[in-house]
C-alpha cells in the first residue's frame, strides 16, 4: 500500500478535532462560572481572584487557538524539526519581540497594564495559530510538488 | 506564547506500575505501520496501547495526575503566608530554564526515535539511552548552577518583600531541573517507542509519594515534630520528583533490556554512543535554539508583570496555574499522542518513497487499496 500525505497528517487532524470538542466547552464554563471561584480557592484573596477573572474573560478564548496550533505544529516537529523551529522563531520575532520592545518604551501603570499584556499574550496565541497554518500549507505544497529537499535518514539500520 | 513550565516540566508526566506484558510486542521492528494498516481488526488495534486511542488514554492519565495533585493539594497543605505565593512562582521560573533544556534534544525524539520503519529496535534503544544519559548530565550541571546563583535569581524574579526568605526555597527548587530533565527525556523516548506506560508510572509514583509525604510533613494534620513551611514543601517536592523520575528511569531500562533479551540481540548497539548523539543533535540543535529564544522573551515579559505589584503578579500566576493545570491536560495528551503517530507515519512514508530520494513527491490520494479511515492511524 502506498502511503499518502493524508496518512502523515491524520493523527494531528484527529487531535485537533478532539481538542476543539473539549476546550471550547471548558473555556465557556470557566469564563462564565468557574474562573473567579477557582482563583479564589487558589489565592484566598478576592482582589486577586477579581483580577484573574478579568484576565480569564479577556484572553482565555485565545487558548483555543493555542490548543489547535499545538496539534498542528506536531506535524512540523515530528517530520521537519527545522521547519518547526523556524516557524516558531519567526512567529516570536514578528509578534512578541516588537511588543516586548514597545512595552519597554512606554510607562505602563498597574491600572492599564492588562490592556497591553492581554494583546501581547493573547494576540501571540492567535497570531501563531494563523502562522502555523500558513507554514503547514507551504509544507504540504512543497511535498506534493516534490520540491522539499529532505535530509538523509542518518545511521538508518 | 507558551508560558509553560512548572506545570509542564516540573510536575509533568506520570503513572502506575504496569506489569511486563508490554514486552511481548514487536519482534519485528520494521515496517509496522504497514502491517497494522492491513490488520483487519483495525478498530481494535486503535484502542490498544500501541494504537492512537490507547496511547491517548495512557497520556491523559499521565498528564492528569500531576495537575490533579496541584489542584487538590491546596485542601490539605497548611496555608502559608500568602505573600509567599510569589516565592513559589520562583519555582515556575526555574521551570522555564529547565524547559529550554527539556525542549532541546528530547523533542528530536519524535523525528528520530519514533521512526520505526527505518531504524531497528536496537538502534532506537541506543538513541533513547543516549538521549537520557546526556539530559541527566546537562540537568545536573544546570541544578548546580542554580544553587550557586540563587541570590541573583531572586533579585530578578521575586518581589522585594519576600526576597530574603526565598533563597532556601530556590536552592531546593533548583534540583527540580535535574529531576525534570530525567523525567522529560524518559517520557519522550518511551512515548516514541510506544511505551506510554512508562510516563504513566512516573506520574503515578510522584502522585502517591507526594500525597504520603504531604500528609506526614505539611498537611494540616502533620507529624507534630515538624514545623511546616514553604521550604518544607520545596523539600517534599524535590523528594517526590527525584523518586518518581528515578523509578521511571529504572523501569524504562528494565523493560527495554527485556525486550532486547527476547530478541537475543547483542547489547552493544543499544548503549549510549557519540554517533547516536550526533544523530539526535542535528534536529536537537534547532529545537533547543527555538526554545531558548522563546523562553528568553517570555522571562523578559514576566519581569514586566512582576513589576506591576504583588496582586497583579499573583493574579497572573493564578491565571497561569489554572490555565496550565487541569484545563491543559487534554491538549498536552493529544499533542504527545499526535507527535508519536505523525513520527511513525513520516518514517513509514519515507521508507515508502525511498530514504535515499532527496526530493520525494507525496501524493494526496491512494492509488490502490482502500482501507478504513482509521486504519492508518491506529498503530
Amino acid at each position: 500500500m502506498k502511503l499518502t500525505l493524508t496518512d502523515i497528517i491524520k493523527p494531528a487532524l484527529l487531535s485537533c478535532i478532539v481538542a476543539l470538542g473539549i476546550e471550547v466547552p471548558l473555556c465557556l464554563f470557566m469564563s462564565f462560572y468557574g474562573a473567579e471561584r477557582f482563583a479564589l480557592y487558589l489565592s484566598a484573596s478576592s482582589d486577586v481572584a477579581k483580577i484573574t477573572a478579568k484576565m480569564w474573560r479577556s484572553i482565555d478564548w485565545c487558548y483555543i487557538f493555542y490548543a489547535l496550533s499545538t496539534q498542528l505544529a506536531t506535524i512540523l516537529l515530528a517530520t521537519r524539526p527545522r521547519w518547526y523551529s523556524y516557524q516558531s522563531l519567526v512567529s516570536n520575532l514578528l509578534w512578541v519581540l516588537p511588543w516586548a520592545i514597545a512595552l519597554n518604551q512606554v510607562t505602563i501603570e498597574p491600572e492599564n497594564a492588562w490592556t497591553y499584556h492581554s494583546i501581547l499574550f493573547g494576540g501571540s496565541l492567535v497570531f501563531s495559530f494563523v502562522y502555523v497554518l500558513l507554514v503547514e500549507l507551504i509544507w504540504a505544497w512543497t511535498l506534493l510538488k516534490g520540491k522539499m529537499r529532505l535530509p538523509p535518514v542518518l545511521n538508518a539500520s | 506564547m507558551r508560558p509553560t513550565s512548572l506545570q509542564l516540566s516540573a510536575y509533568s508526566d506520570n503513572m502506575s506500575p504496569k506489569p511486563f506484558h508490554d514486552i511481548a510486542e514487536s519482534p519485528v521492528p520494521t515496517d509496522e505501520g504497514h502491517d497494522v494498516a492491513q490488520d483487519p481488526d483495525s478498530a481494535l488495534s486503535f484502542w490498544r496501547r500501541r494504537g492512537y486511542g490507547g496511547t491517548l488514554l495512557f497520556n491523559i492519565a499521565a498528564f492528569i495526575l500531576p495537575a490533579l495533585y496541584a489542584t487538590l493539594s491546596k485542601y490539605w497543605v497548611a496555608s502559608f503566608d500568602s505573600s509567599m505565593v510569589a516565592t513559589t512562582d520562583a519555582y515556575t521560573y526555574i521551570g522555564v530554564f529547565a524547559e529550554v533544556l527539556n525542549e532541546g534534544l528530547p523533542r528530536a525524539a519524535w523525528n528520530i526515535i519514533a521512526d520505526r520503519s527505518n531504524r531497528s529496535l536496537m538502534a532506537r534503544h541506543g538513541l533513547s539511552h543516549t538521549l537520557v544519559a546526556i539530559q541527566c548530565i546537562l540537568g545536573l550541571i544546570m541544578s548546580i548552577a542554580f544553587v550557586g546563583a540563587a541570590h541573583q535569581f531572586a533579585n530578578v524574579f521575586v518581589p522585594e518583600k519576600v526576597r530574603d526568605v526565598s533563597i532556601t526555597y530556590i536552592r531546593s527548587a533548583a534540583f527540580s531541573a535535574l529531576s525534570s530533565a530525567i523525567e522529560v527525556a524518559v517520557a519522550a523516548a518511551t512515548r516514541s517507542l510506544d511505551k506510554p506506560d512508562v510516563p504513566l508510572l512516573i506520574s503515578s509514583v510522584k502522585f502517591a509519594v507526594n500525597i504520603i509525604l504531604d500528609m506526614m510533613l505539611i498537611s494540616r494534620f502533620h507529624i507534630p515534630q515538624v514545623a511546616p513551611s514553604v521550604n518544607t514543601q520545596a523539600a517534599t517536592q524535590l523528594a517526590c520528583n527525584m523518586v518518581a523520575s528515578l523509578a521511571g528511569l529504572v523501569y524504562f531500562l528494565v523493560i527495554t533490556r527485556r525486550e532486547r533479551r527476547r530478541e537475543g540481540t547483542a547489547q552493544e548497539s543499544s548503549r549510549p554512543s557519540v554517533s547516536h548523539l550526533l544523530v539526535l543533535a542535528r534536529p536537537g540543535f534547532f529545537t533547543f535554539t527555538e526554545s531558548a529564544i522563546r523562553n528568553a522573551l517570555y522571562l523578559w515579559l514576566i519581569s514586566g508583570v512582576v513589576a506591576m505589584g504583588p496582586d497583579y503578579a499573583t493574579a497572573w500566576g493564578v491565571f497561569s496555574t489554572i490555565r496550565w493545570g487541569l484545563i491543559m491536560v487534554p491538549v498536552q495528551a493529544l499533542e504527545a499522542t499526535s507527535l508519536a503517530f505523525v513520527g511513525h507515519a513520516w518514517g513509514a512514508w519515507r521508507k515508502d518513497v525511498g530514504v535515499l530520494v532527496h526530493r520525494p513527491r507525496a501524493s494526496l490520494r491512494q492509488l490502490r487499496g482502500s482501507f478504513p479511515w482509521i486504519s492508518n492511524i491506529c498503530a
